[in-house]
């Protein structure tokens, strides 16, 4: 049941829960998302910032790296070439390339520079004078000759310090490049060269010394043609290993780290910085590089870590929620109880405030107290109310079942009455019989038949307007009003002119308006002569064993509506073994389902045997006709069959 | 509203539709005039009596084809609206042309019941 009322329609009884949250966890759902979202987005966010940072660290060291090798390797080349220089000057000093000349100037020379692995001086033609090699002392040349070298020949033609590819040296047996200065006269004629060899081992290791801060770290010191110098990671076989063709190890910028990712020789992933060295060694190239898997490895540590510190922070919070919903939940839910408690009529279980409540909180229980007491003093003044109410409502149920009682015995009594009212006639030699069917208890119809002094027999049948009581009232002052006049008049036009002169007189408005109908039967030996006047009501029917069944009818106007006069008697005879059925307009004004009249099936009726029994199986009839439809008028029926 | 000022009447089962067509009023009873019907057509007709004689009307035509049942106490009606006519001043006074369904023989009957109520201004007939 919906009780409408402002705003949505509001359902009473019981509501369906069973899939709505409890307060506590709808509060707790309601906290975790308010407090663990957050925190997993933050975590998320978190941890792509220090994967991003964790990427920039390593482009950095890598940079930084890579340009202290590259430092140091400019530093140490150009110290290199400046000790080349001086060990150059020293030996034209001397003016004379003697083996004697140039040992002291030679063991000076290796001595002040330790990272030296070796160095020779040749004369103008390129043949070794003297050599020393960090494994032996000082010796002569022995007839090799140096012309054939390139540096030898970029000396000869610049007559300028060069340093030499990397390459193996014929006194030290080691992978090594070459310092080299000319040796001039005072008359600054080419007199020569002075050598130093650098053992490229040595820069290998200053790689990976700056490398080793990073983890899975590498340096790669390239020359100009793009031949391994250097490598942190092996610094064996370098003059095995050419990388000039891999965009990792292209020439770069000088001063100007360039970030690189592509694969090394070894078919890796790298994240690398390239960097260009400047003078002496243009066209050199520090690259320092990390493998991208480590990095990769290295962030997904850091996002796992930042994950699980947001997973234990979200389990933090949903332990942090729930508590503050079972605190919050707890006033709601002694509220629910204390509301539950009162709906089933338990106004003594007064809610408790929590501890440590709000003070909104522990007024609205104060309030809700006070609402709770006064409900239940206006429930208890109800229920009185609604008892003494009750008791009214018992006696005056009491009262109206009395009265009823008294109405239906009034009605059973008027219906007595009426039935009294009808006429109890068995005129001799005739076959006769009536049926009187009120709607309800009593009836709107009311039928005479009575003899006349002269033989004659008189059918008096009216229908005053509507049913039930004020109906029944009508044919009781309707049939007194007869009753005076029905004896009076010879011709039955005569009779209902002086009915209907009385009618008008005393009901001027109208309220004894009927239907009726008269006869004036005259029996004879064969025959039996009919004088017939009808005031609006419904047809005769004739029933002939032979010839079915007729309507007869003459029209009139109805009884007690104005002054009028009524025409003269339809007259017509009734042989022997026909039927004459006088019948009010109940029976053939009813309807079946279809709208039917009854009036269209009357005249498929087949007369058998006496009145009485005809009627039985008209109204058989009759009711089969019908069906459900409610039967909606009065009936009676007069039957007169001769013999 | 016709030009007489009548409203029609409808009911679960009846109705009555007055139209005007600038010279003849004309009332269209159908359905079924049973108890349910007897006092909304009660003070129909003594409203629709009171304008016709306020409009000075001549003639009134009561389609009666579409009613298939009538009880007595509604013909009560019609035979108090006659009376009145008939009572009323013989200037004043206007005909009632009934138009009767020749399918329903009820309607025969109960109309030529009425005419006898006023002869002069009560009249039957059959159309199309």
């Amino acid at each position: 049941m919906a009780v409408r009322g402002r705003g949505r329609a509001r359902e009473v009884g019981e509501p369906n829960t069973t899939r709505q949250l409890g307060v506590r966890a709808f509060l707790f759902v309601i906290l975790c998302l308010t407090s663990a979202l957050p925190v997993a987005l933050l975590g998320m966010s978190h941890a792509s910032r220090l994967v991003k940072d964790r990427v920039e660290a390593v482009d950095k060291q890598l940079a930084a790296s890579g340009q202290a090798t590259a430092d140091q390797i400019t530093l140490m080349m150009l110290d290199s070439v400046h000790a080349a220089e001086s060990f150059a000057d020293e030996v034209a000093a001397r003016r004379s390339l003697s083996f004697d000349a140039l040992s002291s100037a030679l063991r000076a020379h290796t001595a002040h520079h330790p990272h030296l692995i070796g160095a020779y001086v040749a004369n103008a033609r390129g043949d070794a004078l003297i050599y020393r090699s960090v494994q032996s002392e000082l010796a002569p040349g022995n007839g090799i000759n140096y012309a054939d070298r390139d540096y030898f020949k970029e000396v000869v033609k610049t007559q300028r310090a060069v340093i030499s590819r990397a390459l193996m040296g014929r006194f030290t047996h080691t992978w090594a490049i070459n310092v080299v200065a000319p040796i001039h006269d005072e008359q600054e004629q080419f007199q020569g060269i002075t050598c130093s060899s650098v053992d490229l081992r040595g820069i290998s290791e200053r790689a990976r010394r700056a490398i080793s801060a990073l983890n899975d770290g590498r340096i790669v010191v390239l020359d100009a043609d793009g031949r391994v110098l250097a490598d942190s990671e092996d610094s064996e076989n370098l003059e095995r290993r050419d990388v000039s063709k891999m965009s990792l190890f292209a020439p770069a910028s000088i001063g100007k780290p360039l970030l690189r990712l592509a694969v090394d020789e070894r078919g890796r992933a790298m994240r690398g910085v390239a960097i260009g060295l400047g003078q002496p060694v243009e066209g050199w190239r520090v690259i320092a590089l990390s493998p991208q898997a480590t990095i990769d490895d290295q962030a997904a540590q850091v996002r796992w870590q930042a994950l699980l510190l947001a997973v234990v922070l979200i389990f933090a919070m949903m332990g942090l929620s729930a508590r503050i919903a079972a605190w919050l939940a707890r006033p709601l839910q002694s509220l629910a109880a204390s509301a539950a408690a009162v709906v089933v009529g338990e106004f003594r279980a007064l809610p408790t405030p929590p501890k440590n409540a709000p003070r909104e909180v522990t007024r609205l229980f104060h309030d809700l107290d006070r609402m709770i007491e006064r409900l239940g003093a206006y429930t208890g003044e109800l229920e009185q109310e609604v008892e003494a109410r009750t008791s009214d409502l018992t006696r005056a149920n009491q009262e109206l079942r009395r009265a009823e009682q008294l109405i239906h015995e009034d009605i059973e009594q008027a219906r007595r009455f009426q039935e009294r009212m009808l006429p109890v006639v068995e005129p001799r030699g005739v076959d006769l019989a009536t049926a009187y069917f009120p709607l309800e208890r009593v009836s709107g119809d009311i039928f005479d038949v009575c003899e006349l002094g002269d033989g004659r027999l008189r059918i008096f049948l009216a229908d005053a307007t509507g049913h039930g009581v004020q109906a029944s009232l009508r044919t009781v002052a309707l049939k007194s009003a007869y009753d005076r006049v029905k004896l009076l008049h010879q011709r039955p036009q005569e009779l209902l002119f002086a009915l209907n002169e009385r009618l008008v007189a005393d009901f001027p408005g109208g309220e004894l308006l009927c239907a009726s109908a008269c006869l004036d039967l005259r029996f004879g030996q064969q025959r039996i002569d009919v004088d017939y006047v009808n005031a609006g009501a419904e047809p005769l029917y004739v029933f002939s064993a032979e010839a079915g069944a007729r309507a007869v009818y003459t029209s009139g106007p109805l009884l007690g509506g104005s002054r009028v006069s009524y025409p003269e008697a339809k007259q017509f005879e009734l042989l022997p073994g026909e039927l004459l059925l006088v019948a009010s307009d109940g029976l053939v004004e009813q309807m079946n389902a279809r709208h039917e009249r009854f009036e269209d099936r009357i005249g498929t009726l087949r007369l058998q045997g006496s009145a009485s029994s005809f009627l039985s199986e008209l109204m058989l009839a009759f009711h089969e006709f019908r069906g459900t439809t409610k039967v909606r008028d009065d009936i009676t029926l007069i039957a007169l069959k001769t013999s | 509203m016709t030009a007489v000022g009548i409203d029609p009447l409808s009911l679960e089962n009846f109705s009555i539709a007055p139209t005007w067509d600038g010279s003849t009023l004309r009332i269209a009873f159908s359905g079924n005039a049973d108890m349910d019907a007897r006092a909304p057509l009660e003070a129909f007709v003594k409203r629709l009596n009171v304008q016709v004689l306020a409009a000075k009307l001549k003639r009134v035509v009561c389609d009666m084809r579409g009613l298939y049942f009538m009880n007595s106490a509604c013909f009560k009606c019609l035979v108090q609206w006659i009376d009145a006519i008939v009572k009323s001043e013989v200037e004043q006074q206007y005909t009632l042309n009934f138009i009767k369904n020749p399918k329903m023989a009820w309607q025969a009957r109960s109309l030529e019941s009425l005419r006898h109520f006023g002869p002069a201004i009560v009249h039957i007939k059959i159309e199309p």
